[in-house]
């Protein structure tokens, strides 16, 4: 509980319209997707305040202030997802809305500083008139950069050529835990934000490490991210309606849908790829949310799916090429066509025009029907016929198809669609930062644990394929994720998703197949601590020293109390299916609760 | 939707991903830092809660007994114009009907009798007691006409019944608009008649506000007026009513009759070669989308289905639901209408169609929060004046009405026009100011 006192000096530092403690308001910030997984309801810990500052010296001032009163805080930029909240109730709540300034672009040397609640729609709209590019996060363009670059993981489909988005972080400002305010890089020396290097101190691996503090180590009020250069126009040319857009895909840029006969030729077409450096972006979607991407409706989808012909597309990757001049475009299409061939890769849609449209989807369809079997075939192919000619009768020509592909891996813009519209919700897992290869290992192992949990019901069927992956500068690594859908409104999805997510986390330590993505928060840090040279003392360590009081909200970052608590339950054998609801208990039961600083290892 | 409760919508608003699509245009379309906002409400007051998501939230907190009704709680229910902005951002990527909860949210405050606000009451008053919502006495509902040479529709048979509206008829400003419109309409041989001082008023802002009953009850009476006449359409220039007819209407009573917007009978008339344009405008001028005529003018079907499951948790709607996410709105009309005026030079802001920012007339907002009115109006001719415009023309009374003022606060040298003006004038009637 607020005392009025605080929430009037709160108020002083905001502004009286910034700061409420209305609970209608504040259940607004306690409602988060994938609430339901963490805390068994859709609501987290109703905060006792939320506020809105508009600069750094406000976020100071909160943090001062919350540090003087001991009231757990936590900062949220665009907040999408439960770990912008807290599991408990009372926490202050900082909605970061109010910084949306995009700082500075500096065309020249290829970067862009943004407050926090610039998304990469906006950034990129921007860059684009400078003939400039950044990287979009998987999430999508609603999501802001800077919580990507400082936060949490951030990879998208164009990291082959524009990395991802915690590599891209140069030089940022951030109100450390108690309030003290640091600027860190090149921007602490110079003023200037190019490199998050020195000279001045360089703490990018100590304010995110691999996965991401996810809020809970202070705020971070600025950043600098890189930028690449776009050989494109300075903005898409778009045409359509609602829910059907599409780009004309501009000279010397060219979109493909490729697919392979399995695995290993998926593998070499993307490490060769990589290695090529012609592609823009390169990115493998699962059949399920691809279709979903090109329809307007889950009605529309089913229709199209249960055809039971796309969920053979497993072995398909997407390709963007953007070349500066027609030399350099005729480069690069030779080259990949080259690797097309030497993979045995069937082009099934490509945006350059001309009667090759239908000469590939033929292919494509024949390399289908393969896969698929000749009964499902003849089952499947009315329904596919029905839909293209549909389709077609309303002007959707796989000539549009590939202009609305070249938009969504573009300008990121479809991710909702393909994720939230199938069964209201995903979560997601695996996804570690390793080799392509390797990533083709996850999917495999995804897949298979992915349709265990859908023959029990939990998840919907989407034909089990998984692995959502891409690479990264060049093909230097990658990563590729296992999503999978549930209903979060359906008791039986919320009491088993977590389920899926404990057996494929068990399944990176047991196949060596790197860290999940989401390896935040005490029970990832008890899965794979142990394995990992016990990280979570560094870690933690981090945490302690420069938040003795432990007052920035850590249940999604650490807690070395409870980590350790769960370390032991797992080496006892009695842990191994806990999730974050026991969490909670544990979290109660604990004597060191948050905003002490009993959380310290005994000396 | 008409009749719904929240617990109809408990589903929808459990599934809202809090992904915040429903502050931007479809992120496709975003075209800048600057217009990168769709939602006025949330632009001015930025809590979470303002947007179409947050008023979901807001819908199932309160029905699950998490919150009750405060002041605070329904100022943001009601400082929205309701748009319908969120509902087609929302809706560019999921099967979700933020609008629908939206008013729904509404209807239970009136049902609970914590709304209507007391700045709305006078208005629901004026349409129990007046049949308009301008508290003028009925007779004086017929006065923009008249010195016009126009039939009565309940006198004479006509093929198409001039719906002037409250706005039009009643507001010394706005009538020049309803004349001109009929003095067109009449020049390019249109059959025309009006319903003077007998028309009531199309109940659009009862329903916006929440009240339902009162909707239904305007609505009944309208319908069975106008079906009585047996006219074959209806036309309206003004926005708000187009889309209440022709989309809510069908939701109370059958009617026999087609509604149509006057930029749709224009363009039909210009490709007709009914209308001859001889006067050239020597303009740019920008064009502002009304909500009520684009997005949330196409027809709603009535779908009294059932969700259900395939393949594990993939939710579809038995028998299929057609959800309105704004594809089939009046866009090209007027687009088509201004393109055949000589002289006359569109170029457009970055948010229109579909995902038009809105002027913030709308929902009730102009009466009980002028200051959140005002600021999205001012936001909308900024984006006008960004244009190089020198005119923004809309067709809609409360557009054109609250972006003048927004023209004013801004010291702007923009003019604003509907587009009936500009076809008077490119027909050699009437002076532009």
């Amino acid at each position: 509980m607020l005392s009025d006192d605080v929430f009037l000096e709160l108020q002083g530092i905001v502004g009286a319209d910034n700061a409420t403690r209305e609970p209608a308001i504040l259940d607004t910030y306690a409602f988060q997707y994938i609430a339901e997984l963490i805390v068994g309801d859709n609501y987290m810990g109703r905060p006792c305040a939320v506020v809105m500052p508009g600069g750094t010296e406000e976020v100071q001032a909160i943090v001062r202030l919350c540090n003087r009163e001991s009231i757990p805080y936590k900062a949220i930029s665009t907040g999408w997802g439960a770990y912008g909240g807290s599991p408990a109730p009372g926490m202050l709540q900082l909605d970061l809305r109010r910084m949306n300034r995009i700082l500075q672009i500096d065309a020249d040397n290829m970067y862009a500083v943004v407050e926090p609640y610039v998304v990469g729609a906006t950034l990129q709209a921007e860059a684009m008139g400078l003939g400039l590019n950044c990287h979009i996060a998987g999430s999508g363009a609603n999501t802001s950069l800077l919580a990507s670059a400082t936060s949490v993981m951030g990879q998208g489909a164009t990291g082959v050529f524009t990395g991802f988005s915690n590599r891209n972080l140069l030089g940022f400002e951030w109100v450390m835990p108690d309030g003290e305010l640091l600027r860190v890089g090149c921007l602490q020396d110079s003023g200037e934000w190019f490199t998050g290097d020195g000279p001045g101190p360089s703490l990018r691996g100590v304010i995110r490490g691999f996965a991401g503090a996810f809020g809970g180590f202070g705020v971070f009020t600025k950043c600098a991210v890189k930028l690449y250069p776009w050989y494109g126009p300075r903005a898409l040319e778009l045409t359509g309606v609602s829910p059907d857009y599409e780009a004309t895909v501009p000279e010397n840029h060219a979109v493909y849908l490729i697919s392979f006969r399995g695995w290993q030729d998926m593998k070499d077409f993307g490490n060769m790829v990589g290695e090529a450096e012609i592609a823009f972006a390169l990115i493998h979607t699962p059949a399920a949310p691809a279709v979903v991407g090109v329809t307007r409706s889950n009605k529309e989808f089913h229709d199209l799916w249960k055809s039971g012909l796309f969920e053979h597309m497993k072995y398909s990757l997407e390709v963007v090429l953007t070349a500066g001049n027609a030399e350099e475009f005729t480069y690069q299409r030779d080259v990949l066509e080259d690797v097309i061939k030497w993979t045995g890769g069937k082009v099934a849609l490509c945006s350059i025009t001309g009667p090759r449209y239908y000469m590939d989807l033929a292919v494509a369809l024949s390399r289908l029907v393969r896969q698929a079997g000749i009964k499902k075939t003849l089952r499947g192919t009315p329904a596919l016929l029905t839909y293209m000619a549909t389709e077609w009768r309303n002007g959707r020509t796989p000539a549009l198809f590939a202009k609305a592909l070249y938009l969504g891996l573009i300008k990121q813009c479809l991710q909702a669609r393909c994720v939230f519209r199938p069964g209201g919700s995903f979560w997601t897992s695996m996804g570690g930062l390793t080799s392509w290869d390797c990533c083709i290992e996850n999917a495999i192992e995804g897949e298979r644990i992915k349709r265990g949990w859908i023959e029990k019901g939990i998840l919907m069927d989407d034909g089990a394929e998984q692995g959502w992956g891409m690479l990264y500068e060049s093909g230097a690594y990658a990563h590729c994720e296992e999503v999978a859908f549930y209903d979060q409104s359906d008791p039986v999805c919320v009491e088993g998703s977590m389920g899926y997510v404990t057996d494929t986390v068990k399944a990176t330590i047991d196949k060596h197949l790197a860290m999940s993505l989401n390896a935040t928060g005490d029970p990832f840090h008890a899965w794979y601590s142990p394995h990992v040279m016990n990280y979570h003392h560094h870690v933690a360590g981090i945490k302690e020293e420069f938040d003795p009081a432990n007052l920035s909200e850590a249940s999604t970052y650490i807690n070395r109390g409870i980590t350790e608590t769960l370390i032991k339950l797992i080496e006892e054998g009695g842990g191994e299916n806990l999730d974050f609801k026991d969490i909670l208990t544990l979290a109660d039961n604990e004597e060191a609760p948050a905003g002490t600083d009993a959380g310290r290892p005994a000396e | 939707m008409l009749g719904k409760t929240l617990e109809d919508y408990e589903k929808d608003m459990t599934r809202c991903a809090r992904c915040s699509l429903c502050k931007w245009p479809p992120l496709a379309q975003v075209k800048s830092i600057r217009y990168s906002q769709v939602c006025p409400a949330i632009s001015k007051y930025n809590f979470h809660s303002y947007s179409g998501g947050g008023k979901m939230i807001i819908g199932l907190s309160k029905l699950r007994g998490r919150v009750d009704y405060s002041e605070e709680m329904l100022n943001v229910i009601y400082r929205c114009s309701v748009c319908g902005a969120c509902d087609i951002s929302c809706k560019y990527s999921r099967d979700l009907e933020p609008l629908e909860i939206l008013h729904t949210l509404r209807a239970t405050c009136v049902k609970d009798g914590v709304a209507p606000l007391p700045a709305h009451r006078p208005i629901l008053d004026s349409m129990r007691n007046y049949d308009n919502v301008w508290q003028q006495p009925r007779k004086k509902k017929g006065s923009w006409a008249k010195k016009l040479d126009v039939k009565n529709a309940k006198e004479q048979p006509v093929d198409t019944l001039y719906f002037a509206g409250c706005t039009y008829s009643l507001r010394p400003e706005m009538q020049g608009i309803a004349r001109t419109t009929v003095e067109v309409l009449q020049s390019a041989g249109v059959d025309l008649g009006i319903l003077g001082e007998e028309e009531l008023c199309c109940g659009s802002p009862a329903y916006t506000i929440g009240d339902e009953e009162l909707f239904v009850e305007n609505a009944r009476k309208n319908i069975k007026a106008l079906n009585s006449l047996g006219v074959r359409r209806v036309v309206t220039s003004c926005a708000g009513c187009f889309g209440v007819l022709k989309t809510k209407y069908p939701l109370v009573e059958p009617a026999n009759f087609e509604v149509v917007n006057v930029t749709e009978l224009l363009a039909e008339l210009v490709e007709q070669g009914r209308l001859s344009f001889s006067r050239p405008l020597d303009r740019t001028i920008t064009y502002h989308d009304p909500c009520h005529l684009g997005r949330q003018s196409e027809t709603y079907k009535p779908w009294h289905g059932v969700e259900r499951k395939v393949l594990n948790h993939l939710v579809i709607q038995d028998p299929p639901k057609e959800f309105n996410r704004g594809t089939y709105g009046v866009y090209e009309a007027p687009r088509k209408v201004l393109a055949a005026l000589p002289g006359l030079e569109l170029t457009e802001m970055e948010r229109i169609r579909e995902f038009s920012f809105c002027c913030g007339s709308g929902g009730g907002a102009k009466s009980a929060f002028p200051e959140f009115a005002l600021a999205t109006a001012r936001e909308r001719v900024d984006e006008a004046e960004s244009t190089g415009a020198e005119m923004l023309v809309t067709a809609c009374p409360w557009c054109e009405s609250n972006l003048s003022e927004g023209i004013a606060d801004a010291g702007s040298r923009l003019k604003s026009a509907s587009i009936i003006e500009l076809v008077s004038y490119a027909l050699g009637g009437g002076e532009l100011s």
